[in-house]
């Protein structure tokens, strides 16, 4: 993450070595910085891989999405500070600002699912 | 219509107007340039543009006009094509070793046909179109960080 927001250059290699490892729910919610959210899923996930629950699914895809975006964003920063000429400025400003919106959209979807599950849960 | 259509069609606007800019900074560095591979001066290059469609162009032939297509997918550069209408410029100079030694032209030496003026106004067009796309960017950045606001 401080790769795309900070552009902190010395770190950036280590840390999108350690981006594009993860497949599972649990280290897709730590890197898309929404971790806590699908930590208690992630029991009931592993437990039962071969159920299928749409929701379920819709949210891991959406996560991937969001996740490819930030890896092109890593990706395009990258390039632009090993071989500035195979790359344009505006093609990396984009690439920020999509995984940033993509982001923000996941952040806020998760936070409106969860702010209902407390009302849920709050009910007496 | 996706999340990410306006500002992908801003990026080839970009990517377009930096090929410009390219252009027209290889033809003021070429400005004396008096003689090329292809034999007399450099002739000053300009980038044509057309719209990105989809290859092969496919269309249902019931489909009424307004349905069709929709936005666009953006702009992409044709060809950079060589200007050979415009006149060259003959300055005189019979000791040039590029000076043209008989006709009608004897002593005068064939420069490009860039005109310094026209190619600053064309930077300047070139840029203000970039600022423009960039702006499309910021525009469909700002109007759906509003859309999330929805509710708040």
């Amino acid at each position: 993450m401080a790769t795309i927001f900070g552009l902190s250059g010395a770190s950036s290699v280590r840390d999108i070595q350690m981006v594009t490892k993860p497949t599972t729910a649990r280290s897709l919610a730590q890197l898309s910085g929404v971790s806590g959210i699908l930590d208690a899923e992630d029991g009931s996930a592993q437990s039962d891989a071969l159920h299928v629950s749409g929701f379920e699914d819709a949210m891991l895809q959406a996560l991937n999405g969001v996740n490819q975006d930030q890896l092109d964003a890593s990706q395009a920063i990258e390039s632009f500070i090993v071989d500035p000429d195979s790359i344009e400025a505006h093609d990396v400003t984009i690439a920020m600002a999509k995984a940033n919106m993509s982001l923000n959209i996941a952040r806020t979807v998760l936070s409106r699912v969860v702010s209902a599950w407390r009302d849920l849960i709050n009910t007496r | 219509m996706g999340m990410f259509t306006a500002i992908n069609i801003a990026a080839t606007g970009m990517t377009a107007e930096r090929l410009r800019q390219d252009v027209i900074a290889d033809n003021i560095a070429n400005v004396d340039t008096t003689r090329t591979p292809e034999g007399g001066a450099y002739k000053r290059s300009r980038v044509v543009l057309e719209p990105i469609t989809d290859t092969p162009y496919f269309r249902l032939p019931f489909l009424p006009d307004e349905w069709d297509g929709g936005a666009g997918n953006g702009v992409r550069v044709s060809e950079i094509q060589k200007d050979t209408a415009t006149a060259s410029r003959y300055v005189y100079d019979p000791t040039h070793p590029d000076a043209i030694l008989s006709g009608p032209y004897e002593g005068y030496v064939e420069y490009p046909n860039v005109n310094i003026v026209t190619e600053m106004v064309d930077l300047i067009a070139a840029s203000r179109a970039y600022e423009a796309n960039a702006q499309i960017v910021n525009g469909a950045k700002s109007m759906f960080l509003k859309a999330l606001e929805i509710g708040r």
